[in-house]
């Protein structure tokens, strides 16, 4: 009799637990309200368990990823036309009482900064995020895989960075931003690294003369726009053709890119990587004049950095072998052209 | 030598390991259901804040001009945009959606984008203009069956700042894309024209025909 009560108790037990355990799920999948938390919490949120997920299951859990509206004026009415109509706007103003390079400065770190947010917020381009695989070989037919990633990329835009008129007229002041300047001497706040660092694991500090020469040539030199928008692009490849290139030792991992020329993590500047995915990719949208800063129109000498990832990406599915490219890039979002030469689909909420 | 009832009391204890054992798999599954439902109720919801967001967005700017007044704006897209078209009925047109009442509307609306798609299937804002014009121009069928040339009108072409092609085609909808895509807005006092230019060519395989409401 007293087994049979010890198997009864234990059986009551045993599901009383299960039902506790369920109920506790339930709740948690309950719960699954965005609504009240802060919109970066809740867009890591859906990146996190977007890249744990397998690739055919990705498409169920959307990005939640809202772009944000960063407008820099003067004063405190100031207003950027180039976000009319929408909400969610953060004011940056520029106190006219500031010396010039100050004012500068700070649109430089405005740019910096959306560019370090988001690529931080991807995953650093190491998360498995998107659910369709390109299957052309760049290195055997480029005009193919370019049309393709055309329609296959997917991108986030994390930000657009504008400028108010009454910014936008300060043409003195708009020569002097310097991005690219801003990203291999300056980090984030409580950093030791500099941005040029970080995008790099820590490794390129300063660039070499020769990767300079190359990015500064006239050809590679594009007009500015008043407004950019910081775009987060990723392709996936089925097969293993980015190890395979001729340049793919040097390229796998992370690296800053540019027009024609990308900066590896070693230091290595590649002139010759058109075959690239990555390279051939950002070269693409540079043609169109699409990879720009916030100058003023026709501003020499213009044309800024992304930073890149080539390799493996980091996945908790089963999908062990999933592979790609990821780069975060400025880009001039008033361009269509470029912006839709860059994503065949964007991602998260406008 | 095992008795008749403790072969019983065996069967009663494998009987209880399997209710239990089935209690566990069938609220399994339901969890399972309840999450795989709540994920894709999740995605749904998405799309349609994004495209009350488009459309307000839309609204907005259009209040933002002045009367006589035109400006190009962008609009992001979003996935699942392409589709969803944008589409607005004047007050007097009677193939309107009941949700407009009797005044004119501005609605984004899923399928052919219809008066009956965008009642069950849409949703509308209410504009002040007696007259709606909304367009796009678009990649057709080359050549059509009756050899008549349905090819929009070069007017369409120069509101739009765009070279004419005879090859393109106008619709009374504007198609939202997963992308980026430009739209241009005009405005008088009681007429409002939207117009878009679809550089695409794989846009013919989105909106197949030249839409009528």
């Amino acid at each position: 009799m007293s087994r049979r009560g010890d198997v009864e108790i234990q059986y009551i037990v045993s599901l009383v637990i299960a039902i506790v355990g369920f109920m506790v799920v339930l709740l948690l999948l309950l719960s699954l309200n965005f609504e009240n938390s802060s919109d970066d919490q809740v867009c890591r949120l859906s990146i996190l368990s977007r890249a744990t997920l397998p690739s055919s299951g990705q498409g169920l859990v959307p990005l939640k990823c809202t772009t944000k509206k960063i407008c820099i004026t003067y004063g405190s009415s100031g207003k950027c036309d180039q976000f009319a109509g929408e909400k969610g706007i953060t004011y940056v103003r520029l106190s006219k009482s500031k010396d010039i390079d100050s004012k500068a400065e700070i649109i430089e770190r405005q740019t910096a900064e959306a560019m370090y947010n988001c690529w931080t917020m991807m995953g650093e381009g190491r998360l498995d995020l998107f659910e369709k695989p390109i299957s052309v070989n760049p290195l055997e037919n480029i005009e193919e895989f370019l049309k393709l990633s055309r329609k296959q990329s997917s991108c986030v835009i994390c930000s657009r960075v504008a400028l108010a008129k009454d910014v936008l007229g300060q043409r003195d002041l708009l020569e002097k931003v310097d991005v690219n300047d801003y990203l291999f001497n300056q980090g984030p706040e409580n950093s030791e690294y500099t941005y040029s660092q970080l995008f790099t694991d820590s490794q390129i500090k300063a660039p070499p003369k020769e990767f300079k020469d190359e990015f500064g040539k006239t050809e590679n030199n594009k007009a500015g726009t008043d407004q950019l928008g910081i775009v987060f692009m990723q392709i996936k490849t089925s097969e293993d053709w980015i190890q395979a290139g001729e340049s793919g030792a040097i390229v796998t991992g992370a690296f800053l890119v540019g027009s024609t020329v990308s900066l590896g993590a070693t230091g290595t500047v590649l002139k010759i990587a058109l075959k690239h995915p990555l390279i051939a990719l950002v070269s693409a949208v540079v043609v169109v004049g699409g990879t720009a800063g916030l100058r003023a129109f026709g501003a020499a000498k213009d044309q800024e950095l992304s930073a890149g990832y080539c390799g493996r990406f980091n996945t908790a599915s089963e999908d062990k072998n999933v592979q790609g490219c990821s780069v975060v890039t400025p880009i001039d979002y008033n361009n269509v052209a470029a912006v839709n030469q860059l994503c065949g689909v964007i991602e998260g909420n406008p | 030598m095992r008795t008749i009832k403790s072969i019983k009391m065996r069967k009663k204890g494998d009987l209880t390991n399997n209710i239990l054992s089935l209690v566990v798999v069938a609220l399994g599954i339901v969890i399972l259901l309840f999450g795989f439902l709540r994920l894709l109720e999740n995605a749904r919801d998405d799309e349609t804040r994004n495209v009350q967001r488009t459309l307000d967005g839309i609204v907005e700017k259009i209040k933002l001009l002045e009367d006589g007044q035109s400006n190009k704006f962008l609009i992001q897209g979003f996935p699942g945009a392409n589709n969803w078209f944008l589409v607005g009925w004047s007050g007097n047109e009677p193939s309107r959606p009941e949700k407009c009442s009797f005044e004119s509307c501005l609605c984004v609306c899923k399928g052919s984008a219809n008066g009956a798609d965008c009642q069950s299937n849409g949703i509308c804002r209410e504009v002040n203009y007696n007259t709606l014009d909304i367009f796009s121009l678009k990649q057709g069928p080359v050549g059509s069956i009756l050899g008549v040339t349905n090819s929009a009108n070069k007017e369409r072409f120069d509101f739009l700042d765009v070279q004419q092609r005879e090859d393109f085609i106008e619709d009374k909808r504007i198609n939202l894309a997963e992308n980026l895509i430009q739209i241009k807005i005009f405005k008088e006092k009681d007429k409002l024209i939207i117009g878009y230019y679809n550089p695409d060519v794989s846009g013919l395989s989105r909106g197949a025909s030249a839409g009528t409401h």
